[in-house]
């Protein structure tokens, strides 16, 4: 097949597969491509034009290592919230966003562990995460009472557009500092 | 009353976030609080928001006595309390290792915040459902039968009203599991058995066999005959005529 139908093909795709995105697998069941990397160079080219063309309105976001979502430019966002039938989709709080940190760099984790480090009650936070399919349950802990530990799921990282855990910013770490606590005198 | 949402109006997401507040304030550093004077400020502020609804200030109370045990111990002279300095110490040191961790996680939340903020600029429509096209025109069951649907309907929607006046049959539990398929056989048979070529569908579905009880059965199995070109239906005025055709 000739390359600039495959770049037809996947542009086909993205848009038909809109917010969930398409992952390579779907892409190489498509083409009937056994090779990641040309599938990949596939993308990059659209990717490509999409950022060059400033005639076009849409954008490839990639996210979650090998997932690819159709998006529409956000430069122009202001223009399309004036759509009739816009929805708002509320922000996360401040509190929701701590909860998700924390379980972004210390999952799977128990619940009572994140409150620990908040020091507030997170069930509702929880829940709420929960149906925004921003955590998801990652089994059972070993710990007494065997609580349910989790974890962020693919559309965090599509929320939040990273490809993995791994592009989070680095906490400060604080050894050396929590040496010289146990040193210090009252 | 105070409510929770004028708590986070002040920016306070729990006890810990307060805290860093104050160490902050203070220009204590986190490594050098003076815990004194923090378990004291903690309090006051926790005073002053004396009517705050205690469901939900409870975790904030909860640190405030915690602080309160601390000072207690802090404030008793140090050679009494040498038996317990360790214990002491250690509660102490995990308060700090609480509020740095907490603090690094305080940190982040601004990335997290911006990265929203791009997303949300984003749009994307939802999943498109695939329709591919299945049968051909001419396989279409009805295609043949020269009949508006709509009418069709009608002649059903007309034997449930009239039977809802006519019979007090609908307040009764009289439950039959039959199916279009064995309604089907039956129309075909009660067809074939009376030699009957052509008869109103709203005829038939007023005989006895095909009353109300199966009106659905009755009407998915009428269409179902007609698919397998059993019977044909045509229409006349306001009659839809079923003709049996073998």
């Amino acid at each position: 097949m000739d390359n600039n139908k495959k770049i037809a093909i996947v542009e086909g795709l993205l848009f038909l597969s809109g917010d969930e995105g398409t992952t390579i697998e779907e892409l190489q069941f498509i083409l009937n491509e056994g090779n990641i990397g040309e599938i990949e160079k596939i993308i990059d080219k659209l990717i490509d034009r999409y950022s060059k063309d400033k005639a076009c309105g849409l954008n490839i976001q990639k996210f979650a290592k090998n997932k690819f979502r159709l998006i529409t430019k956000k430069e122009n966002a202001e223009y399309y919230t004036k759509l009739a039938n816009v929805k708002t989709e509320s922000k996360l709080s401040t509190a929701s966003i701590e909860t998700l940190s924390i379980v972004a760099y210390k999952g799977p984790i128990s619940r009572a562990n994140v409150e620990d480090i908040r020091g507030v009650n997170c069930e509702t936070i929880f829940y709420k995460l929960k149906l925004r399919n921003l955590i998801e349950e990652a089994g059972k802990s070993q710990d007494v009472g065997k609580p349910m530990l989790y974890k962020v799921t693919d559309d965090f990282l599509k929320y939040f557009n990273l490809n993995s855990l791994d592009e989070l910013p680095k906490l400060k770490e604080a050894i050396e500092e929590e040496k010289d606590i146990f040193n210090r005198g009252s | 009353m105070n409510k929770w949402n004028e708590i986070q109006l002040n920016n306070f997401n729990g006890p810990l976030d307060l805290l860093l507040h104050l160490i902050k304030e203070k220009e204590m550093n986190i490594m050098d609080i003076n815990l004194l004077e923090l378990s004291s400020q903690y309090i006051t502020y926790i005073k002053e928001y004396e009517l705050l609804d205690i469901e939900i200030a409870s975790e904030y109370l909860v640190m405030a006595a915690y602080l309160i045990e601390l000072k207690s111990k802090l404030l008793i002279p140090k050679e009494e309390v040498e038996v317990d300095s360790n214990y002491e110490e250690q509660e102490r040191d995990d308060l700090i290792r609480r509020l740095m961790e907490y603090h690094k996680i305080k940190e982040v939340t601004n990335f997290f915040k911006l990265k929203q903020e791009d997303f949300l600029k984003t749009f994307s429509k939802t999943k498109s459902i695939i329709k591919v096209a299945k049968i051909d025109d001419d396989e279409l069951p009805l295609a043949q039968n020269n009949i508006d649907i709509e009418k069709f309907s009608n002649i059903f929607l007309r034997a449930i009203e009239k039977n809802k006046f006519q019979r007090m049959e609908v307040n009764t539990i009289n439950r039959v599991d039959i199916s279009p398929e064995e309604v089907a056989e039956e129309i075909k048979s009660f067809l074939k058995n009376n030699n009957i070529n052509e008869i109103d569908l709203a005829k038939l579905i007023e005989l006895k066999e095909f009353s109300i009880r199966m009106m659905v059965a009755t009407f998915l199995a009428v269409l179902d005959l007609a698919a397998k070109k059993v019977i044909t239906l045509s229409q006349n005025g306001d009659e839809v005529i079923v003709k049996y055709l073998s």
